[in-house]
């Protein structure tokens, strides 16, 4: 049911997006909702929340089209940073997690399906490399915060090192990805 | 701003908080306070997106997974079902704007609007001494032009002075009466006779807002333009051209 489209194809659907396009809307749900939905399930553990989060993304994505041209994220990319900072926000918004971290690992496929979006394939790459510079459980840490929303206490927690020293982790390790990826 | 004793981090990285909040690591209360002060200052909005595009690559590991099709139609009705009704009537005469604009005065002379919109201007590059008079060379002529528009209230309480600044492609929206609807949204259109009106996109409920236009709207901030601002359901007008009534609007002019 969903279509192939292209960084460029995705693009122009937002920007007819923008223009108030409901055809063009329609099109970019079809083939991007599956990826905005496995991030929400991914960051916020829990089926019925992600369902709702993923409207509010559309809604989003709906009104606040035109702001993609200002960006300079590619397009694909622009749509998965309005899908995690509304996940994330809501999970920040929680008191508590719902559900155990590593029991959540399981609830989304790591297999990124190459059919729908041909535009991810190549840029895993260099990243892997870059991630591959910094010690392995800073790199871990680094992944389950972008990837899973991990908050600086549960990493804490998790690595068992104080909060502070976690924080510095992160910006030291986000530092050297940054030298790397830009070398 | 946090600058903590990172010996690492200096400031030629720029504020660290836009490479967490990327990560999404930042606390409820900071991470909220960072939304916000990235919607008032354009340098840190273009800082995370930069992170964004940095960090980007990781999204490949999520996978797809089908959403039930019963949120695409739940998502619709929130989106458009409030004013699917109107869609006929108002899409088939645009023509009913022209009586209301043929009337219109513009109250203010230009030199007074000039001096209301400048407030705004603090986060422009005009203000960072990258002047009008030409210094950015890059900058076709054409885009580097300013603008003013005085929104009169029409039976409404809802006035606005608009600056535009074509050179940064920003509409920079200032609300001096009125407030927000308690239903619906301010939709703002630009209008050039003898075609429809087209929208330029929802206004925040801020009183200033600082917009940045694709291309294609850019080009329509001519001095013959009218500037409106219309009453729209959630999410907008669902057809493309105003449906609810208009409660202000005014003509561009150069300056």
């Amino acid at each position: 049911m969903a279509a192939e489209l292209t960084s460029e194809e995705v693009a122009k659907l937002i920007v007819r997006v923008s223009l108030r396009d409901r055809q063009a809307f329609d099109r970019l749900y079809a083939a991007t909702s599956p990826k905005l939905f496995a991030i929400c399930i991914r960051i916020l553990k829990d089926r019925a929340e992600a369902e709702e989060a993923l409207q509010e993304v559309f809604v989003r994505v709906w009104t606040r089209a035109d702001r993609f041209a200002i960006s300079s994220q590619h397009a694909v990319g622009w749509l998965c940073t309005v899908a995690r900072n509304h996940a994330i926000d809501r999970i920040r918004s929680r008191r508590a997690p719902t559900k155990d971290i590593d029991e959540a690992f399981d609830m989304a496929s790591d297999d990124p399906d190459p059919e729908r979006l041909a535009v991810l394939s190549s840029e895993g790459d260099r990243i892997d490399e870059c991630m591959d510079e910094l010690e392995t459980d800073r790199a871990q840490a680094v992944r389950s915060a972008y990837v899973d929303g991990a908050s600086y206490a549960e990493l804490a927690d998790r690595f068992d090192v104080p909060l502070n020293t976690m924080r510095t982790w992160l910006r030291r390790s986000l530092l050297k990805l940054r030298h790397c990826l830009e070398a | 701003m946090s600058r903590e004793t990172d010996q690492d981090w200096n400031d030629a990285f720029g504020d660290p908080r836009a490479a967490e909040y990327v990560l999404g690591t930042l606390p409820a209360e900071e991470r909220a306070a960072f939304a916000e002060a990235m919607e008032q200052d354009r340098a840190l909005a273009d800082m995370t997106d930069a992170w964004a595009s940095r960090l980007s690559a990781m999204n490949s590991v999520y996978g797809e997974i089908d959403p039930p099709s019963s949120i695409k139609a739940s998502l619709d009705r929130r989106l458009f079902a409030s004013s699917a009704s109107s869609v006929a009537s108002s899409s088939a005469r645009p023509g009913r704007w022209w009586p209301f604009l043929g009337g219109l005065v513009s109250g203010l002379a230009v030199a007074s609007l000039a001096l209301l919109a400048m407030p705004l201007a603090d986060l422009s590059p005009f203000e960072r001494g990258e002047d009008i008079a030409g210094q950015t060379p890059q900058v076709e002529p054409s885009e580097g032009h300013r603008m003013v528009a005085s929104l009169a209230p029409n039976e409404s309480e809802a006035g606005f002075v608009a600056l535009w600044e074509g050179h940064s492609r920003t509409l920079n929206f200032t609300r001096i009466s009125g407030a927000s609807p308690s239903e619906g949204v301010y939709e703002i259109w630009v209008i050039h006779e003898g075609a429809d009106p087209v929208s330029l996109g929802l206004l925040p409920d801020e009183n200033v807002a600082h917009m940045v236009m694709p291309q294609a709207h850019a080009d329509l901030m001519t001095d013959d333009a009218t500037l409106a601002v219309s009453h729209e359901p959630d999410g907008g007008s669902p057809t493309g051209l105003p449906t609810g009534p208009v409660v202000a609007a005014g003509h561009v002019q150069g300056i």
